[in-house]
């Protein structure tokens, strides 16, 4: 089977559990978020089976443009999440030449690519250093292993006019690019500036969603945090899409009417940011402590949520190319790591935070080294502490599960002291 | 610090061969900060260099010493490591060290470009730890493009703007111009010492190659200039006391600054004639373009093409470069040696290895640690690789 075959039984299986066990408990907008994966890999493997082309990349807000080119696009960030037998696929990888060292995603990448027929091969990808550099490298090398073109995208450090410009004119030159990679099919701008629309609006939700968070008890689950979609631009069906971000802002919204919590007593509230521990069930760890998740913070939550605006001022006056270059040069992961710092600690005062779970997977370049910076602001303007960690968040053979449970559990403990108002703050827990 | 960039202790002219293994051994720890404090102590400023991607032109042309930093070359990164992971780049974890002890706490500022996530952190940990007179981060596009040489134009000018504040004064045009000028002398005189590898006996070994290119990243160029210019007529006529001529080496690396790596694997039966490396060729064989208006245009023009970093798109012309030394030089083997934990450069080595292969040019890879570590298994992988080429 191949990875769009692979997605849809995995969430046809998961809507038919939904079906056949319904848990009042649980979001029912996780039903439409299986079902909007489901319709997305459908309509990837339809397109895939009648040899269309698609292009790829490594930043989803290209995406826009394979849509107003009218092909379909490879997310390679969420590829990397979804390869199936990953360890196996690292393996391949690593015989290949890549790094043990380099962060799994990357490395799950490349595998996936290597496996024969798991997925097709894109006509172009587009690539940017600006988000991850090591996915950019990925990106580089891809380009070379399957024999394809690549148009780089430059994204300097900085907001501005001339930022702005410089984006945008590389935008351009995709559209030329890609026309001419792409026999027979022309870009069409006004499918942009529909998507952004509706992206605006669905942002728009997940900026009231934000606000919801803010509320004691946290209306969300820890493992819903987790499980977020992305813009209705990147689904199937962008309506369709919409709608699920509406369902779950008015489901949200219910919750916080009635008083309902995820969590029974919530008693803390951790802010979880970087990467998602896939192989150790630190969702349980944290309910049974009473501790709440309102937010995972990564580049794209901390624009999605409106927590980092594009820096460029009022958005929607700019052209549809130039909102792109905008949201671009917005990101958190570029630049000063002060940025990423920054955000945290906003998003923290925000939610009430009693404690940051910074959970880096070994090899993430975009946010390591920051470890101590944040604690250190941290403890300073909050007086809350930093858990910062290094695991392995594909391959369960690189991560002991247990022991980060253990770790995790006497960092609730030292939050709960904290915020107890117990004298002193434990020594910071060194980088693993 | 007078005429000659190097007196012995009673300030005496040393013989050439004496000023030549002073010069080698310029960025030796105990050496490296000499012309930086004699700088200051005439009442200059010196400012940190982390990256070859840094323009020095413009701090040169305001009076400032462009310093390059080197990492402690010592194994304990007990500071370091408080902030970075054991397995991320060693060379910014060797440089946050060395800042966190204090080592560098005589520059007047550091400036950075984002040449990776890496060195961008290790920027903001040493910015937020150290109270720094001035310290700038540049963007230095990944692509070739005119967007980009536009866009590095722009910082390149806002580079300026800041280091005028600085400094106190005016960067004119004339000056930009003179500094390039003395920039490029250099270059040039460097190219010309390189030439001399491509005998069959070189005039220099290596070692000694990298250790010239590193004392010009640590001194006054002007003076670094007259004195390699002084040297060159008799290096024309030297031969580099090696014990082998063959095989001929190219070694290719990132952030290699300590001669010894070379001295060492040159000791075991080889002729280093020639590198790729940002602390050697790469940081001077191209020169900035004079024939144009706007010196800034002409920096990012020659930052943009010419120092070919891993972290950028342009692998393909990377490797060309290598194919062509390989053949200008007379080399044997190409010898990679990525640092440990630097993911542009081990990405690019498939590619690099799969090309060399196409072109029938043998292509060796063994990983180093920023530091000397490891030397007794490192000494054994380059005796197999020398064995393998029919040397031993």
């Amino acid at each position: 089977m191949n990875m769009f075959e692979i997605e849809i039984a995995k969430n046809e299986r998961r809507i038919k559990r939904i079906e056949d066990k319904p848990d009042a408990r649980k979001l029912r907008t996780t039903k439409l978020y299986y079902e909007l994966q489901r319709d997305q890999a459908k309509a990837q493997l339809d397109w895939c089976q009648q040899g269309r082309p698609f292009l790829a990349g490594n930043y989803s807000m290209f995406q826009l443009l394979a849509k107003a080119l009218g092909v379909e696009w490879i997310d390679l960030g969420l590829v990397a999440d979804k390869v199936p037998d990953v360890a196996s696929k690292l393996q391949q990888a690593h015989a290949a030449g890549v790094p043990e060292h380099m962060c799994e995603r990357n490395a799950s990448c490349i595998g996936a690519y290597i496996t024969t027929g798991l997925l097709p091969k894109p006509a172009g990808i587009i690539a940017t250093a600006h988000d991850c550099l090591p996915f950019f490298i990925t990106n580089n090398a891809l380009s070379r292993d399957l024999g394809v073109p690549i148009f780089v995208v430059d994204v300097p450090l900085e907001s501005g006019d001339r930022a702005l410009e410089h984006v945008t004119s590389q935008l351009s030159e995709i559209v030329e690019w890609a026309e001419r990679l792409l026999p027979g099919f022309s870009y069409d701008e006004s499918k942009i500036s529909e998507l952004q629309e509706m992206d605006r609006l669905a942002h728009g939700y997940l900026r009231e969603i934000y606000d919801f968070l803010k509320q004691v008890p946290c209306p969300i689950a820890p493992r819903d945090v987790f499980r977020i979609l992305r813009e209705p631009s990147c689904q199937a069906d962008p309506k369709k899409g919409l709608s699920y971000f509406e369902a779950f802002r008015d489901e949200v919204a219910e919750r916080v009417q009635s008083g309902v919590g995820a969590v029974v007593e919530e008693k803390l509230r951790i802010l979880w940011a970087v990467s998602g521990p896939l192989f150790a069930d630190v969702f349980e760890v944290l309910v049974e402590r009473g501790a709440s998740m309102p937010f995972f913070a990564n580049s794209w939550s901390i624009r999605a949520y409106g927590i980092r605006t594009p820096l460029q001022g009022n958005v929607s006056e700019l052209s549809p190319l130039q909102q792109i270059a905008a949201w671009t040069i917005s990101t958190s992961w570029w630049g000063s790591g002060m940025r990423w710092i920054e955000d945290l600690a906003q998003i923290a005062k925000d939610l009430g935070i009693d404690g940051i779970v910074h959970f880096l997977q070994f090899g993430c370049t975009p946010v390591g080294g920051l470890g101590k910076l944040l604690s250190e602001k941290a403890r300073k303007d909050l007086n809350i502490p930093v858990l910062n960690y290094e695991g392995g968040q594909l391959d369960a053979t690189s991560f002991d599960g247990e022991r980060f449970n253990k770790r995790l559990e006497e960092f609730l403990e030292l939050c709960l002291m904290n915020k107890l108002g117990k004298p002193g703050l434990a020594p910071l827990p060194r980088v693993q | 610090m007078g005429h000659h960039l190097l007196l012995d202790d009673e300030g005496s002219e040393l013989d050439l061969e004496a000023r030549l293994a002073g010069l080698v051994m310029a960025n030796r720890p105990e050496n490296r900060m000499k012309w930086a404090r004699w700088w200051k102590g005439n009442g200059g400023k010196v400012v940190g260099i982390l990256s070859p991607l840094v323009p020095e032109e413009i701090l040169y042309a305001a009076g400032i010493l462009p310093w390059r930093v080197s990492g402690t070359w010592e194994g304990n990164l007990d500071l370091a490591l408080t902030h970075r992971s054991a397995r991320s780049c060693s060379f910014s974890t060797h440089v946050l060290q060395a800042a966190l002890q204090g080592e560098f706490d005589f520059l007047d500022g550091i400036v950075a470009c984002d040449e990776d996530q890496e060195l961008i952190h290790l920027w903001d940990v040493w910015v937020n730890s150290k109270a720094l007179p001035f310290q700038h981060l540049l963007h230095v596009p990944f692509t070739e493009s005119e967007s980009s040489c536009r866009y590095l134009t722009g910082e390149i000018e806002a580079f300026k703007d800041r280091v005028e504040e600085f400094s106190g004064g005016k960067v004119t045009d004339d000056a930009l111009w003179a500094s390039i000028t003395a920039y490029n002398r250099g270059r040039g005189l460097l190219k010309s010492l390189y030439g001399l590898r491509k005998r069959e006996i070189p005039s220099v070994t290596g070692a000694e190659a990298l250790g010239m290119v590193l004392a010009m990243t640590v001194t006054d160029r002007r003076q670094f200039n007259s004195e390699l210019e002084e040297m060159l007529p008799w290096l024309e006529s030297r031969t580099a006391p090696i014990g082998k001529t063959r095989p001929r080496l190219l070694i290719s690396a990132d952030k290699l600054d300590n001669p010894a790596y070379v001295e060492l694997i040159e000791g075991l039966g080889c002729c280093v004639a020639m590198d790729d490396l940002d602390t050697g060729s790469r940081y001077f064989w191209q020169a900035v373009d004079t024939s144009g208006d706007s010196p800034l245009a002409s920096l990012a023009k020659r930052y943009l093409t010419g120092v070919n970093q891993p972290r950028t798109a342009s692998w393909e012309k990377q490797v060309a470069q290598l194919a062509d030394w390989f053949t200008e030089y007379r080399i044997d083997a190409i010898l990679e040696l990525p640092l440990v934990h630097s993911i542009p450069r081990e990405m690019r080595s498939r590619l690099l290895s799969s090309e060399m292969t196409r072109r029938g040019i043998p292509y060796y890879k063994i990983q180093r640690e920023y530091s000397m570590s490891g030397v007794g298994q490192f000494r054994t992988r380059i005796e197999a690789i020398l064995e393998a080429l029919g040397a031993i």
